[in-house]
């Protein structure tokens, strides 16, 4: 398959911004006083069209930084810009695509049905949503599959249906929060291939949370590890390998090696604290 | 559904029918008239209007009783479920309504609102109500929070995220809710029609008490069933089947 992609993970710097952190923090209060400090100071340029993983120990604060870029969490302090507009609560919103790592289907409507859920609220025309419908589906490779319900299908295909939900509303900025997780590692890998096969006929710009550091290396164009709470960057690693690439590819093993050690260094020196009395 | 649970559903009843003729052979028929007697005394009532009209009545005050314990239980429910402020006032409430005995409710209305159908709509409602209030609780309660932060998520409307997000979420405790309400209305219908009211399929049967026919309380009471047992089948089996249709089947 000829790789047309948008090869943007060489050359980030020159590439324009997507997604601007600038020195956000997130704090939670804690019932019995004190507070939960989640992300501290945070720094981040996202450019477009990348595919950037965020890596980091369990409970690291990853997804409350997708909950904060879908607009849905304020942060305490700092900017979050996605596309040159300011998100947050009150603050102004950009449209995200999701997929968590559930499916997070309704289970009561067709495959189609929840690709459509989404569009129904964008003020288009009928036959402008059903067809972006079924373009998406066809994306995923369920076009075959749109009439039949969730519960009918398997975990890998409920997960594509996610996919095609998320791209369906032609986001700004696409989050994908650990989507392969849950997943058996055959359909998972075949999910990846994918998923970068999509991402490249989309060009959209995605932010991929996960703890597996070999999914982040494969799919990625930039690799970012961060901090057990409060979330700091502690490496931020292009992965200049062009797509598609090969799992067997022996460059990615190096840098999934490199950035393990750097990962098991990091949990040696950065003691997890988190601010609870 | 198909032909083989139809076959069962047919073994099952003419199984039972036999338990019941071997029963009435071995005792006298004031006690317990057979099958036959008792299907014959069906079959002429159903050539008498008047049969109609006391079952229609019946069917009337349990379905407009039903339809406002239906109202109030959901009302009350979805506020417990959803407030907490809500459940702390509530609950208590529903819970003493669900301990009062039924009749205690028939007796009241009747003192209250004296020998007309409205005793009836009341008392029925009231009945019914607290079942219905503390299944559509739980409905509440159990509803899917990750499917919310996803409509959050997709940026849904508030009004789109209650109708296309939770409300599908609760139909099935809807769906039990309603028919745990017919049970507990028709019986309740049956008390109050008896203790006050001069129609009804409760006043027949208090009627033919009165002259102790056991084959005509026998043949009331297995009429009426048969009209619920239609109501299930025409109406909520269909519906249970549409409102579900997604889930697959676990049996074939």
């Amino acid at each position: 398959m000829a790789a047309q992609g948008l090869d943007v993970g060489t050359e980030p710097v020159r590439a324009t911004p997507k997604i601007r952190l600038e020195r956000v923090s997130k704090r939670f209060p804690l019932p019995r006083g004190g507070e939960l400090r989640v992300l501290e100071r945070l720094d981040l340029v996202v450019e477009e069209g990348a595919l950037l993983s965020i890596v980091g120990p369990s409970g690291c604060g990853k997804s409350t930084l997708l909950n904060m870029l879908a607009g849905l969490e304020p942060a305490s302090e700092g900017r979050i810009l996605v596309g040159g507009k300011e998100v947050g609560p009150g603050r102004g919103t950009v449209r995200v695509g999701y997929v968590f790592q559930q499916p997070r289907l309704l289970s009561w409507r067709t495959l189609r049905g929840n690709v459509l859920l989404p569009l129904e609220e964008m003020g288009l025309s009928r036959a402008e949503r059903e067809a972006r419908a079924d373009r998406y589906l066809a994306l995923v490779g369920l076009q075959e599959f749109a009439h039949y319900y969730p519960l009918q299908v398997s975990g890998g295909m409920q997960q594509r249906v996610a996919i095609a939900r998320a791209l369906a509303v032609e986001p700004e900025v696409l989050l994908a929060d650990e989507p392969f997780s849950a997943l058996d590692e055959i359909t998972a890998r075949r999910l990846r291939e994918e998923f970068v096969r999509i991402w490249q006929t989309t060009g959209q710009t995605v932010l991929f949370v996960t703890h597996s550091i070999r999914e982040a290396v494969f799919l990625s164009t930039r690799v970012v590890v961060v901090t057990p709470r409060p979330a700091r960057i502690y490496l931020d690693v292009p992965v200049p390998i062009p797509h598609p690439r090969a799992y067997e590819d022996d460059r990615l093993f190096a840098l999934e090696r490199e950035i393990t050690r750097e990962f098991l260094r990091m949990e040696e020196t950065v003691a997890p604290h988190a601010g609870i009395p | 559904m198909g032909w083989r649970s139809g076959a069962v559903r047919l073994v099952g009843i003419a199984g039972m029918l036999m338990v019941w003729a071997g029963a009435a052979s071995l005792l006298p028929d004031t006690i317990l008239p057979g099958p036959s007697p008792v299907l014959q005394t069906i079959w002429r009532n159903l050539h008498q209007p008047e049969t109609f009209y006391h079952i229609a009545v019946t069917v009337r005050r349990v379905l407009v009783g039903m339809g406002l314990a239906l109202v109030a239980g959901t009302v009350v429910g979805v506020v417990m479920g959803i407030s907490r402020v809500g459940e702390w006032v509530l609950d208590t409430w529903v819970l003493v309504g669900l301990t009062i005995p039924a009749v205690v409710y028939g007796i009241v209305c009747i003192l209250w609102f004296g020998l007309q159908d409205l005793a009836a709509f009341v008392a029925i409602g009231v009945s019914a109500f607290p079942a219905i209030a503390i299944n559509m609780w739980q409905g509440v309660k159990a509803i899917d929070l990750s499917l919310v932060h996803m409509g959050k998520a997709f940026r849904l409307s508030r009004r789109a995220l209650v109708l296309k997000v939770v409300i599908p979420q609760t139909v099935p405790y809807l769906l039990a809710a309603v028919r745990y309400a017919l049970g507990i209305s028709w019986k309740i219908a049956t008390v109050v029609e008896l203790i006050g009211l001069s129609s009804g399929v409760g006043y027949m049967l208090h009627y033919w008490y009165g002259l102790f026919s056991m084959r005509q309380v026998l043949a009331w009471t297995l009429t009426f069933t048969g009209v619920l047992v239609l109501f299930e089948f025409v109406v909520l089996k269909p519906m249970d089947w549409w409102v579900t249709r997604w889930r697959p089947r676990v049996s074939t």
